[in-house]
């Protein structure tokens, strides 16, 4: 057989690989790929035959898409999650921009805020449970709780880092008070806000999985630890955390689109 | 912008909490959760278990 | 297993099953009354009152219905070769964790000979077939799941070695035998009428696992008729009347393990006025769902 067929297929592939389109789709593609590749050698090699292989992961994926327990538990997920968050922004990002522009709200609030912080919320959940039962308040509170102080401390942050020169020129222009505010403080820290919402929402269905497996009938972290129940479904396991994968990277990049609105850009260029 | 935005949760908001209502409590739990019962249990009993002998 | 009587019982109308994943969360619901019947290990019941949590054992969840499981080809033919190994149990506060303590007295083994640990019900299997343990001791099906998937073989059932074992208990709150007596009255009529149809044949139980299968547990249908089946008393629901003797047996000995923080005695943690002789029950077929009720999977 003639070399020439395997050269120009390599030469089709690195210009592939390479190029403009190649790096967008391709890449990550094949990334992707050398990493199931991987996983499915691991099994082949050294893991016991519990752990699921690629293809079994696979069938169950299609499993659970094919029954009702996906659109169920996602739903689940995906309310308190959207509950806790919108609770928290709605409480966050006033608190934080309060405390960031006002001296003396700093000075008071913000040891509160750091000392609560580090707290897992994981750690929250019985007294959760106490407060709220078992269903779905506990799970919105952890939520709330989670992405509440991302959010608040990305905005004290954001409106405590309005460069000086951005302050100063606006009091020259006879800027003060809560005009200066409105007009100059706000936009200018949209973009890091919008950040400490990504991030906090990260936090969130992280936490919201965890929050499940302890306490919650129904939802992703609750399938988890249904499939571990059903003795050796490690596979159902694997499939329902690539789930949680998918629906995170939708969430992340609804977020993200946040950002492409003009107000929001504005505070970028002129950083 | 600030509109859009609030707008969309709104509807988000609204889309999702229909969906887990219709799709994990029920439209009858729902409604006495609404009323004010502390249990929503009037003549019905929870009973829990763990699936383990 | 435990709640299959229940999930028989009235259908929606009266009963709502609710499945837990651990018993922490257990604990928390009846303490802040978010539930107020649940079937919990019977030492953890005395616990919980001897900590004056207001609850009352009414009834039992199923007698036997754990076994003592070992590698399928570990050198160990009996109690004693346990020596030295570790075995895992579901939690301190399991009768199962009572029943090693009084093997390990009935073979004159000092307390500490064997390790135990605390493993959650369902990663006994996995523990091990890995080899991170030697032995588990636990309630169906993760007992039968070793057996079935040939990593192991059972050793001891309960059966054999503390005959009408217990080890689930149905647990209610006073407040609700003070509200509506005859709701609980009506629970354990239920539990007592499904019991003994679960008992009454083979056919009944296979019925029982396919329906639980698909509806309750989302446990594969084969291994829960293995359970039901194998030996037929493997597990039994019938005798679930909660007898000073049998509890005062696990009390003493949990506290004398260190597991119970005091005494409690029996009419402080159980009330047994529920129990009724099984002829004084309308045993009325037509209030049990039919099996044609359910959507059985094929």
């Amino acid at each position: 057989m003639s070399p020439f067929g395997p050269i120009a297929l390599v030469a089709a592939l690195a210009y592939l690989f390479f190029g403009r389109v190649g790096r967008k789709v391709l890449a990550p593609i094949t990334a992707g790929l050398v990493g199931v590749a991987l996983w499915q050698l691991a099994c082949d090699l050294f893991l016991s035959s519990t752990n699921p292989t690629p293809m079994q992961t696979l069938t169950a994926l299609w499993e659970i898409f094919a029954s009702d327990q996906l659109w169920k538990h996602s739903a689940a997920s995906l309310y308190r999650v959207t509950w806790g968050f919108v609770l928290a922004a709605l409480t966050g990002i006033p608190l934080g921009l309060w405390v960031g522009w006002n001296v003396r709200g700093f000075e008071a609030l913000n040891p509160v805020i750091q000392g609560l912080r580090p707290i897992s919320p994981i750690a929250w959940i019985p007294f959760a449970i106490l407060w709220f039962g078992i269903g779905d308040g506990a799970g919105v509170f952890l939520i709330f709780y989670a992405s509440f102080f991302p959010i608040t401390v990305g905005t004290m942050a954001a409106v405590r880092n309005i460069s000086l020169v951005h302050q100063r020129s606006a009091q020259n222009f006879g800027l003060t008070g809560l005009d200066l505010f409105r007009r100059v403080v706000l936009p200018a820290s949209l973009p890091q806000i919008i950040t400490s919402l990504r991030i906090a929402l990260g936090v969130a269905w992280l936490v919201i999985v965890a929050a499940e497996m302890v306490g919650m009938d129904s939802g992703l972290g609750y399938l988890i630890n249904d499939a571990r129940n059903m003795g050796k479904r490690y596979d159902l396991v694997a499939a329902t955390m690539i789930l949680i994968g998918l629906i995170g990277i939708v969430l992340d990049y609804l977020v993200r689109k946040l950002e492409t609105f003009d107000e929001v850009r504005w505070g970028y260029v002129n950083r | 912008m600030k509109l859009r935005v609030a707008i969309g949760t709104a509807i988000w908001l609204l889309v999702i909490t229909v969906a887990h209502v219709q799709l994990n409590i029920g439209w009858a739990r729902a409604g006495s959760f609404f009323r004010g019962l502390v249990w929503e249990q009037q003549k019905q009993l929870q009973v829990g278990f763990l699936p383990v002998t | 297993m435990t709640s299959w009587v229940t999930d028989h019982t009235a259908e929606g109308s009266f009963f709502k099953s609710r499945k837990f994943t651990d018993w922490a969360t257990v604990k928390e619901a009846l303490i802040g009354r978010r539930i107020d019947a649940v079937f919990i290990l019977a030492p953890m019941a005395m616990q919980l009152r001897a900590d004056g949590v207001p609850i009352k054992i009414v009834y039992l969840g199923h007698r036997d219905g754990t076994a003592l499981v070992v590698g399928k080809h570990a050198a160990i033919e009996n109690f004693g070769d346990l020596a030295g190994k570790r075995v895992a149990i579901p939690s301190r506060f399991a009768n199962q964790n009572i029943l090693m303590h009084k093997m390990m007295r009935d073979w004159g083994m000092p307390d500490g000979s064997i390790e135990l640990l605390e493993v959650p019900p369902p990663e006994h299997p996995s523990a091990l077939e890995s080899g991170s343990i030697d032995g588990y001791i636990v309630g169906e099906p993760f007992a039968a799941l070793a057996e079935m998937n040939g990593t192991g073989r059972v050793l001891y059932q309960t059966k054999d070695i503390w005959p009408n074992f217990i080890s689930c208990v149905l647990v209610v709150r006073e407040e609700l035998i003070t509200e509506d007596r005859a709701l609980v009255q009506e629970l354990v009529d239920g539990i007592a009428k499904s019991g003994k149809w679960l008992d009454e044949s083979h056919e009944h139980r296979m019925q029982a696992a396919a329906i639980t299968a698909e509806n309750y547990y989302f446990q594969p249908k084969e291994l829960l008729e293995y359970v039901l089946s194998n030996p037929p008393d493997r597990v039994r629901y019938t005798e679930l009347a909660p007898l000073k003797a049998d509890f005062d047996e696990i009390m003493e000995l949990a506290f004398d393990v260190g597991v119970l923080s005091r005494r409690v005695a029996f009419e402080e943690y159980v009330d047994d006025s529920f129990v009724r002789p099984l002829e004084d029950i309308d045993w009325n077929m037509k209030n049990l769902p039919g099996v044609e009720d359910y959507e059985v999977a094929q």
